[in-house]
């Protein structure tokens, strides 16, 4: 898939992740690749300087915990995170929905 | 661990003080825990060993194989590509971690370099002004210190002074200059080095002045020196008067402040040596019984000495009357007659005196002396010269004119106002002045004097011809007529031509145009009364006891100026009028056609009139 397309909609995705509860990195990245039926193919590391703005945009939190003797970072989503969620979600799908009718795909034209 | 976290801080900045302190370990952490997971599941995923703690981590045990195709090593190479690079990663992380710091430290800094730009200029132009304002005020304060100075002295000199004239009446030594004013002295001596006695009289204007605003008068007495004291500095004007010499010189300079203005003027200490002096005109024969007198007006040059050009005072300036022989036997005063000068502005037109002088003919009678100031040595210009008839004076005749009595010309016809001599008499013996006057000159003399006789000098011959007759008017630069109060006179060339008779008491009304050459045109002379055109408007006998509204004026024309009259006449531009019907008189075309048949040549201008 061409990445262009994920522009704008990665922090979507994970905003979504944590909405279903604290994780971390990699399982987050594991959950969108997942739930994304593989078809998002990014270079792993570059999810976390989204995460990361999101933290800063209070949007996430985070904490840490020991793992396996390693430390781990988990975030979790914020009530302003919940807020710019549904936001989101929203115009995602007046968007979809809006390329959908120009692709003819929402009555099944296509 | 199976990844070396150290190699995450490869491409991180040096550290900084205002990072957070757990922000790189944070980072690191971060990353080798995506990537020990991503490994441990990338091994599973390809059934690779566990690691040795039993929890399905892969360990570096295969790493130490020394295998690099071990699974372990594949499965770390896998997860690196599928992370990208750990460090670049980190390098991104903390530069999004510390850019709002980063960016408020540049803020910080260009605003920290502005303010420090700003200051300092302000500092730079806050010291130049303190220092204008200090170096202002330190020349202002010296500046009045100065003045202060120069006015305590000033004033101390003033006192010192009037309190030196109050003491001693004799002028002490000359103070210095002080401030503007300077002391000005004047010594006169001889070409001998001796003291002159003498007069001076300055005049002055202060610097920056525009009006004469110092005027010093001072006699040297016998010492030759004047002590003028303190004067302002400006431009003066000196008169001196050598009293024995009787002459004047004038000199110009300028007072410099704080310079003493010092001069010694070299002066003639006796006149020139006299000299004797007699004038030589000769009038023509028909006027030799007339006794003429001629007003002379003389005036001498200044003569040069080492100091300069000295006027005689005495000589400046001479109204002679000279009898018929030429001999000096009266100095007019200004008060007798009128200056001698030009009616109009054309150098061709003879001179009048205005009035009559009773002097005159009484110094022509002898009834009254006035001493003949002697001359002496200098160069001498004419500036004009009367022809005067003194029995005018004396006893007017009863239908005489009560003015115009004299006819002034020049010694040189044509420039009256310039002096055109420069006759210098020698001393030892008589020294004799000739003095040519142009015919025309004594034409007009004779006819101005005979007025009201014509008839009996209209027959002597002058060699010119009597055409037209002209009432008052005036003869203006271009050489035209025109009604006015003043008398006007014409003066043709005398080179030639004839004198017709014309009945006394008949006037004649012409309107005469002229061609007048320009100022300077000698060459032109014989030229400046031709006629362009002429017109008779009427001719009438006046009555016996002449109206001197009605005074006529002769014409004399040469034969050049009369073929003129023929030429108008022939193209219609003379033309005669009839006279006025209440003048029961002869009109002038029959006057003048009777007087013209009787001339030899005037044929063409009798046909022409009689129209």
């Amino acid at each position: 898939m061409d990445p262009k397309l994920l522009t704008g909609t990665l922090e979507l995705m994970m905003l979504e992740v944590l909405s279903q509860g604290p994780s971390y990195g990699y399982e987050i990245v594991q959950t969108v690749l997942t739930r994304s039926g593989g078809h998002f193919e990014l270079k792993e590391g570059s999810l976390y300087p989204a995460l990361h703005r999101l933290e800063r945009q209070k949007l996430l939190g985070s904490y840490w915990t020991e793992h396996e003797g390693r430390r781990r970072k988990y975030y979790k989503i914020t009530a302003a995170g919940r807020k710019t969620l549904a936001a989101r979600r929203s115009e995602w799908q007046t968007f979809a929905s809006g390329v959908n009718g120009v692709l003819g795909m929402e009555y099944g034209l296509a | 661990m199976n990844f070396d976290t150290s190699q995450f801080a490869a491409d991180l900045p040096p550290p900084r003080d205002d990072e957070p302190a757990s922000l790189r370990r944070d980072i690191a952490d971060e990353l080798a825990d995506h990537l020990e997971c991503a490994l441990r599941r990338e091994l599973l995923a390809s059934g690779g060993r566990q690691s040795p703690d039993g929890g399905g981590v892969p360990v570096r045990g295969d790493t130490a194989s020394g295998s690099g195709d071990s699974p372990f090593h594949r499965a770390q190479q896998v997860v690196l590509t599928r992370f990208g690079n750990p460090a670049s990663v980190a390098r991104r992380l903390w530069l999004d971690a510390m850019q709002e710091k980063l960016m408020a430290q540049k803020i910080t800094l260009a605003l920290t370099c502005v303010l420090t730009a700003a200051v300092l200029f302000l500092s730079v132009v806050v010291w130049q002004t303190l220092e204008r304002t200090q170096d202002a005020q330190r020349a202002a304060t010296e500046a009045q210190a100065t003045l202060a100075q120069q006015s305590e002295q000033l004033s101390a000199t003033i006192l010192q002074t009037l309190e030196s004239l109050r003491n001693s009446p004799s002028p002490g030594p000359a103070p210095a200059a002080v401030g503007g004013w300077s002391p000005l002295t004047v010594k006169l001596e001889s070409e001998e080095g001796k003291p002159v006695e003498g007069e001076v009289r300055i005049t002055g204007t202060q610097f920056g002045g525009d009006k004469t605003d110092i005027n010093l008068h001072r006699h040297t007495g016998s010492e030759g020196t004047v002590d003028f004291g303190m004067v302002p500095y400006g431009n003066y004007r000196m008169t001196i008067t050598a009293i024995a010499a009787g002459e004047t010189h004038t000199k110009e300079f300028m007072v410099a402040p704080g310079r003493p203005s010092e001069h010694v003027i070299v002066c003639p200490t006796s006149p020139p040596p006299e000299i004797a002096l007699r004038f030589r005109i000769e009038p023509p024969q028909k006027l030799n019984a007339d006794e003429l007198l001629y007003l002379v007006d003389l005036s001498s040059r200044p003569r040069e000495l080492t100091s300069g050009q000295w006027t005689s005072q005495n000589t400046r300036r001479l109204r002679l009357l000279l009898d018929a022989s030429g001999r000096i036997i009266h100095q007019v005063s200004a008060a007798d007659v009128s200056t001698i000068g030009v009616v109009g502005r054309d150098p061709f037109e003879p001179n009048i005196l205005r009035r009559q002088s009773d002097a005159i003919g009484a110094a022509a009678m002898g009834l009254t002396h006035k001493a003949v100031p002697q001359l002496h040595q200098y160069t001498y210009d004419i500036q004009g010269i009367a022809i005067c008839t003194p029995a005018r004076n004396i006893q007017p005749l009863p239908d005489a004119p009560a003015a115009d009595e004299y006819v002034v010309a020049p010694r040189r016809l044509f420039e009256p106002l310039r002096p055109a001599s420069d006759f210098e008499p020698r001393p030892g013996g008589e020294n004799v002045w000739a003095i040519e006057f142009p015919q025309y000159v004594w034409e007009t003399a004779l006819w101005t004097f005979r007025e009201n006789d014509w008839a009996r000098h209209a027959a002597t011959p002058t060699g010119m011809q009597m055409v037209v007759i002209s009432s008052e008017g005036d003869y203006d630069q271009r050489g035209q007529f025109s009604s006015g109060s003043s008398r006007a006179f014409v003066q043709p060339d005398s080179k030639t031509g004839r004198l017709l008779s014309i009945h006394p008491g008949v006037s004649v009304d012409v309107q005469v145009h002229y061609a007048s050459p320009r100022r300077g045109d000698e060459a032109a002379s014989d030229r400046h009364t031709l006629i362009r055109s002429a017109e008779l408007i009427s001719a009438r006998r006046d009555p016996p006891l002449l109206d001197r509204a009605r005074v006529s004026v002769l014409l004399l024309l040469t034969d050049a100026q009369a073929e003129a009259v023929r030429i108008a006449q022939q193209k219609g531009s003379l033309r005669i009028r009839p006279a006025e019907e209440k003048t029961a008189m002869p009109t002038l075309d029959e006057f003048v056609l009777e007087e013209l048949r009787g001339l030899p040549d005037a044929e063409s201008s009798g046909r022409s009139t009689g129209e």
